[in-house]
């Protein structure tokens, strides 16, 4: 389970946008797979994991209070960057920081299918498996977070938030 | 194929996601419509915007010790204790077994391609990805004078999703070579550039062991990309290293 720890973290700290709650939510997913460990069918750990996770993020944030979500100060984080980026130009960091803001407002539907898609390259196969839903809604959710993100990133003006 | 049909196929032929028949179909509608042909052009820009954005959360090195303390026999509630010790042990036998196979699993290949790939995997494995550590193309080429006979290129290829991170000095099959290295959201790209160019004036592609090799030539230099990124993202990265 330990190699998919990251991909655990990253689809939590995308669904709940915080470090905090990310963690928890990891840490109980991974509760949950130790102990339901004997009902694992072989096939993807990895598909089984994020599942796991995706339920738990999910509850959790039915259950948070509306509102509760808008907390942007603790969203600042950046992921640690293993690459030497130090003279990342500003322009780059703002056109960077408008995009994460942009996926940020996409419904959760959108978020994780997108995600998964993009930060985790899974084929539309395994997200159908991780989200429980046909393959068919895979790629027409994928086209609608496309859209609303393009849309978005035009008619933002040239300013980072 | 009408464009009321090809509108929500285009977003699966850009993940891959098609079969060859439609592939092909929507290839044709791609070369005579000029409006699909723009909405396929901003789904390119944008995939390739998210990957050089590097939109990975990372979890914290405190994250994997909590919960391996919550969920180990010593601290756990008693009562749970006895769910986790099999399943860990389990877990790390058949970590440790999956180890055992892969490492010895390399297979042998034609000689060229074989040490470049190693030279890549090596430059992952011993932590040794760059020698100048740069995402400045103004910082990386000059580095290389006096370092090589030759003048490698590096390009600026972020508008493009390939951010550049360095460029190391390697020697491989004997033939001194500059290493230029980009990362496509978590993959590694290696360019090997070596002295010594071929008439050879297309692309060729290779997959050893999993991991994709593009060859080309140009100006009396020869190249090979090497990485474990997906075949058609590796070729559009040679591609765009070829037009600039």
């Amino acid at each position: 389970m330990w190699p998919h720890l990251r991909a655990a973290y990253n689809l939590a700290r995308w669904l709940v946008r915080n470090d905090h709650d990310a963690e928890d939510i990891v840490q109980e997913s991974f509760g949950k797979a130790f102990q339901a460990m004997h009902q694992f069918r072989g096939g993807d750990a990895r598909v089984w994991l994020l599942a796991i996770v995706r339920n738990m993020a999910m509850n959790f944030l039915r259950q948070r209070r509306p509102g509760r979500e808008m907390q942007w100060g603790e969203h600042a984080s950046e992921p640690a960057d293993t690459a030497p980026t130090a003279e990342r130009s500003l322009i780059q960091q703002s056109r960077r920081d408008r995009i994460r803001t942009a996926i940020d407002q996409l419904p959760p539907e959108f978020r994780e299918t997108l995600i998964l898609r993009e930060i985790e390259e899974m084929s539309y196969k395994e997200i159908a498996a991780v989200l429980k839903v046909p393959i068919g809604t895979v790629m027409s959710r994928l086209a609608r977070a496309r859209n609303l993100l393009v849309r978005e990133l035009a008619s933002e003006a040239g300013v980072g938030r | 194929m009408t464009c009321i049909e090809a509108e929500p196929l285009l977003n699966a032929y850009l993940d891959g996601e098609l079969d060859a028949p439609s592939s092909v179909n929507i290839e044709r509608h791609l070369a005579d419509c000029r409006a699909c042909q723009a909405q396929y052009g901003t789904l390119e820009r944008l995939r390739d915007e998210i990957a050089a954005a590097d939109l990975r959360y990372e979890p914290g090195p405190e994250l994997e010790r909590r919960i391996k303390a919550a969920f180990t026999p010593a601290s756990a509630p008693r009562r749970r204790a006895a769910w986790w010790a099999p399943s860990l042990a389990a877990a790390a036998m058949a970590a440790a077994v999956l180890i055992a196979l892969i490492v010895p699993a390399r297979m042998s290949g034609p000689t060229a391609e074989r040490e470049i790939l190693d030279s890549h995997l090596r430059s992952l494995m011993a932590n040794h990805l760059v020698d100048v550590p740069s995402s400045d193309r103004h910082t990386v080429k000059p580095w290389f004078q006096g370092k090589t006979s030759f003048s490698p290129p590096a390009l600026d290829l972020t508008a493009q999703g390939f951010n550049l991170v360095g460029g190391r000095l390697e020697i491989v099959g004997g033939r001194p070579a500059a290493a230029v290295v980009y990362k496509r959201r978590d993959h590694v790209i290696n360019l090997f550039i070596f002295e010594g160019g071929g008439s050879a004036a297309g692309l060729s592609q290779q997959e050893v062991d999993g991991y994709h090799l593009v060859r080309w030539t140009a100006g009396g230099l020869s190249y090979c990309a090497v990485s474990d990124l997906n075949a058609a993202e590796l070729r559009a990265f040679a591609e765009e290293f070829r037009r600039h």
